[in-house]
Parts: C-alpha cells; structure tokens; sequence
C-alpha cells in the first residue's frame, strides 16, 4: 500500500527514544547495582539528557516518544511526569527491561506498567517496543486482547505494515526500527562485557541518518529511531541531532509521535478504533 | 512546582562560560596492567605503557609550558615511587597532583581498611615530592570504590572527577566533596588505546582531526549552556605521540580562543565549593 502523510510531508519520522537509564546496566552485569561509575552513567538520562533533549524539542516545537521502563519512571518520577505533560508519548518498554515467556506473565507485567504510569501521567502506554528486541509467539494476541495500537519491533521492512495473525490483518500498526537508527551503534563506549567501544562523532552519525531520511522522502515512507538519552542527550551527540532534525524539516517531514503515525495510518486503512487510555 | 534542571545555574570568574580542566592520568605501565586484569603483562605491553614516562609526559609539558597552563595530574604512589624525577618534574612546573590508586587498583568491594591504606601509602608519596597533601581522588580504569567517599572525607579531600551523571560539577551530600564529572568520549582512551592483549582493544586508532571534531562539538555545546564543566581525561602514553600532542595544543588554543577558564581541578572544586556555600547549590 502507497501511504499519504498528513498536510503532503514527504515522510513519516518519528523521534523515538528508550529511556532505559539504569536498567541499561542493571541488566547487563549483576555488579553494576554496586558499579557507582555505571550506575553514574545510567543516571545521566534523567538528570541531564532528558532535560537537554527537552529544550531541544521544545525549541525545535516538535514531539517525541518515550520507549520508557517503568522502573525509571518510579526512581524519577518528576522528569517522566514533565516529559508527559509537555505532550510526549510514553511508549511500553517493560519495568525492568525484561520480556516475560507466558502470555499470563507478560500480561501480569503489562498490567504493573500500566498501572505506574496512569498514576504517574493519567494515561498508559498504547505502543511497545520490546526490551533487547525479544519476542514471543503470543505477544500480538496479547497485545490485540489489551488494546495496543502499534509495535515498533521488526526490522524486515521500512514500514508501516499492519500486523497479522495467522494471515488475518489486525489494527496494530507496525513501525520498524534498525540499527542503522539506533544512536548505541555510534555513541555507546563500555568495556565490560558485552563491550562496545568504538565511538563515531555526531557529525557522521547524523550524516547517515540524513543519507537514509533523503533517500525515504522520495519514496514517501518513514523511518522510526531507537536513541539512548544517556547517550545521545550528550552535548556533542545532541548539537548532531539538532542539525539533524532541522535537516529533517528542510527536506519537509512529518515528525510526529509513533502514537499519531500509528493512528493516521489506522485511519488511512479504514479502521476507527476507539483507544482506551 | 517542578522546573526542569539543565544544570545548577553557576557563573564562572572573569565572565568564562565553561571550566575546563585538562587532566592527566600519569598510569604508565600500570594502566595496561589494569585493563588487561594481569600484575605481570608482556614486555610489548609493558614498553608501550613506559612510553608515557619516557616519552609522552615530556611533550606534554612542554606543550603545557608554552600554553602556559597549570593543570592536574593524577598519579599512582607507585608510579611516583618508581618514576620519582619524572613525577617531581611535574609538581616543579606548578602542576597539581591527584590521588590515582597506589597500584592502579579498581574494584567495586575494596574493603575499606586496603583503600584507605592505599591512600595513606599514596599521599605520603606524593606529599614528599609536591609539598602538600592531595585533595582530588580519580578512581582508576574508571571505577569508583563504595568505601570511597567516606574516605575522601575522613582524609580531607576536596573532590573527586570519576563520575559520570551529568556536565556541571556539584556537591556529595553528605560528604560535601565537589564531583568534576569525567565522560568516555572525553577520554583519549577511547579513541588511542589499542593492545593484542585483551581482545576488547583491539581497534585502530583515529585520526586526530576526527577526536579534534567531537571534543570540539561537546566544548561548544557546554559552552553555549555556559554552567557546565568540560574535564578532559588523558593520558601521557596515548595523548602523549607528536601528532596527537599537536592536536591537543591547537584545542587548547580554540577553547581559550572561546571563553574557556581553563585551570586546576583544585582550583575549580575550590571555586564551586565557594560559590554553593554562598548560594546554597540552588539553580539561580
């Protein structure tokens, strides 16, 4: 299907980021709960990524998602309620950047996430992005049963698409990621296993981000990113993304929130699905 | 009402919109040794490690000279036990040296008797050759013991530059010690460390105009914030080669060029220290 965005942008672009703070390094290593160092590097997201992302967006008046971990939004609730006041969305990310294997478990969790973030920000997450990409046979069936609008998990296809099961359309719509989008391959640098050190500058990573998004406008799709505040919120990453995102709006992009692609798309296909927050 | 917070809000002396603190780390052949995990490594690794005592501090310093900069070394006691002349050539040019570990040493569960033992074996060292007692404290292979801050009070420390949770320095509590935060991507290591010792480094090194660029953008970037810090952490084996010193020199000149203070982490956590007393660390 050839799709049309809103007011004839040329693309769909969402800026998407998973806030995964210390549960990046929680979940990577048992000694990083007594790791001040990487514990310090965790907190960077929320204490000064996160707000210096913020000023960018508002500057540059544009909104973002939030693949946020529950437990983030607990320790640092303040930011988080910010983030979702200002009209960013919060997207599924797990509590703990975990995936459960029953669809009752994975259930039980989503039902705990929930509940955090309607306290927190008077809404729940209506999209997910899976922690580390895992996914299990019953998930779309889970999602469907909970009223999920859209998934940004594969990575076989440019997008958007809507999910099937069994070879039956469903009304959740799919925008993809890669890593060619996510900001780790350029500006994560650790060497504790499973290490990752070799740092690009900001100037090239963004170079091929608007090498990709160029190429895209013309052809009229979208392209979905995966950034890290704690990484991409450093000063010389985000004076990169700056550039970029004005890039972006040169070239005439929808840069919009996954929530509002997924639901222009659902439109388009003829579905009126009415969301329950 | 919450406000969001980019940063604590000081003004630096003189009108400077950034402090920035060139530091080094003067670990020789005790960094290998570290990042390896091994007390005996080969003589490759081990003359590679020498070459910043025997080579790369020189033209350091002679580089810190004509800029005509005062900066902070942090030195290993055993590397000022072994290396005494070279260590003292340092604290001659009016540079400050910083506690670094006595061996290099990093573990998260350092009991807490061995660290300070460390400290006490290490300060005696370095106050013999620098005439007073350190008061920074630079985790080493960039990890912080837990007994450590309570130690840097108890001893008298006035802060540490290990951390990593945000670009403006700030306040312990309830230690009171000032943290100059340190960043991977402000690190020569990152980009010029190479060993076939230990398979995590065995990358290339980078063109020195490409480190150039991304030190640049962060500096800009935190000078434009205007209440950050900017800690670049090197280290005279690595920075220490004729081109990369080169490099180093012509961004020293760019960032004074740019409203830089550049100065002592003393000096720094001395100002910071003053200005929270005064303004009680709140966003102004």
């Amino acid at each position: 299907m050839k799709w049309s965005w809103p007011q004839n942008k040329s693309m769909a672009l969402c800026l998407s980021f998973d806030i995964d703070a210390e549960t990046l390094w929680l979940t990577r290593n048992d000694i990083n709960s007594r790791h001040l160092v990487h514990m310090s590097r965790g907190l960077y997201a929320t204490k000064q990524a996160l707000p210096r992302i913020l000023c960018m967006l508002e500057e540059e008046g544009l909104k973002a998602t939030f693949f946020t971990t529950a437990y983030t939004a607990e320790i640092h609730p303040e930011i988080i309620q910010y983030l979702a006041k200002q009209g960013h969305e919060i997207g599924y990310h797990g509590y703990m950047h975990e995936v459960m294997d029953t669809y009752e478990q994975e259930s039980a969790l989503m039902d705990k996430v929930d509940d955090i973030f309607r306290r927190l920000t008077g809404r729940r997450p209506v999209g997910v992005r899976m922690p580390d990409g895992i996914l299990h046979d019953f998930h779309k069936q889970l999602w469907l049963d909970r009223g999920i609008i859209y998934s940004s998990n594969w990575r076989n296809n440019d997008g958007p698409f809507l999910l099937d099961i069994d070879g039956q359309e469903i009304p959740i719509v799919e925008l993809p990621k890669d890593g060619v989008v996510d900001d780790t391959s350029y500006d994560m640098y650790t060497l504790q296993h499973p290490e990752h050190y070799y740092l690009r500058s900001g100037r090239e990573m963004v170079q091929i981000w608007q090498d990709e998004i160029d190429a895209l406008a013309e052809e009229g799709r979208m392209l979905n990113f995966v950034m890290h505040p704690q990484f991409i919120g450093r000063p010389g990453y985000l004076r990169a993304l700056r550039s970029f995102v004005r890039h972006a709006k040169k070239i005439n992009a929808w840069i919009a929130t996954d929530e509002a692609v997924a639901k222009h798309v659902l439109a388009q296909k003829g579905y009126d699905i009415k969301i329950k927050y | 009402m919450f406000t969001l917070k980019n940063g604590d809000g000081i003004s630096w002396p003189m009108g400077k919109r950034i402090a920035v603190m060139v530091t080094f780390d003067f670990d020789g052949e005790l960094l290998r040794q570290s990042v390896i995990g091994k007390r005996n490594i080969g003589f490759s690794d081990r003359s590679r490690g020498q070459y910043g005592p025997d080579e790369g501090l020189q033209r350091c310093l002679d580089m810190l000279q004509r800029q005509n900069l005062r900066t902070t070394f942090f030195v290993p006691g055993y590397m000022a036990e072994k290396y005494p002349d070279k260590v003292a050539q340092i604290a001659a040019a009016g540079h400050e040296l910083a506690y670094h570990g006595y061996l290099h040493e990093a573990e998260v569960d350092m009991p807490v008797a061995e660290e300070e033992a460390n400290m006490v074996k290490s300060e005696e060292i370095l106050q013999k050759i620098f005439g007073q007692q350190p008061v920074g404290y630079r985790g080493p292979l960039d990890l912080l013991p837990n007994c450590a801050l309570e130690l840097m009070a108890k001893r008298g420390y006035l802060y540490c530059s290990t951390l990593k949770d945000c670009d403006w320095a700030y306040l312990h509590k309830p230690e009171g010690i000032v943290e100059l935060p340190t960043e991977p991507s402000l690190d020569d290591f990152s980009f010029f460390y190479f060993s076939y010792a230990d398979e995590a480094t065995i990358t290339c090194s980078y063109p020195v105009d490409y480190v150039y660029e991304i030190w640049q953008d962060n500096f800009d970037e935190l000078a434009e914030e205007g209440d950050k810090v900017f800690v670049l952490k090197l280290h005279p084996q690595l920075i220490g080669r004729a081109s990369r010193v080169r490099m180093l020199e012509r961004f020293i000149e760019y960032m004074r060029a740019n409203g830089a203070w550049i100065t002592t982490c003393r000096e720094v956590a001395e100002y910071v220290q003053k200005f929270y007393a005064v303004q009680g660390g709140a966003a102004i």
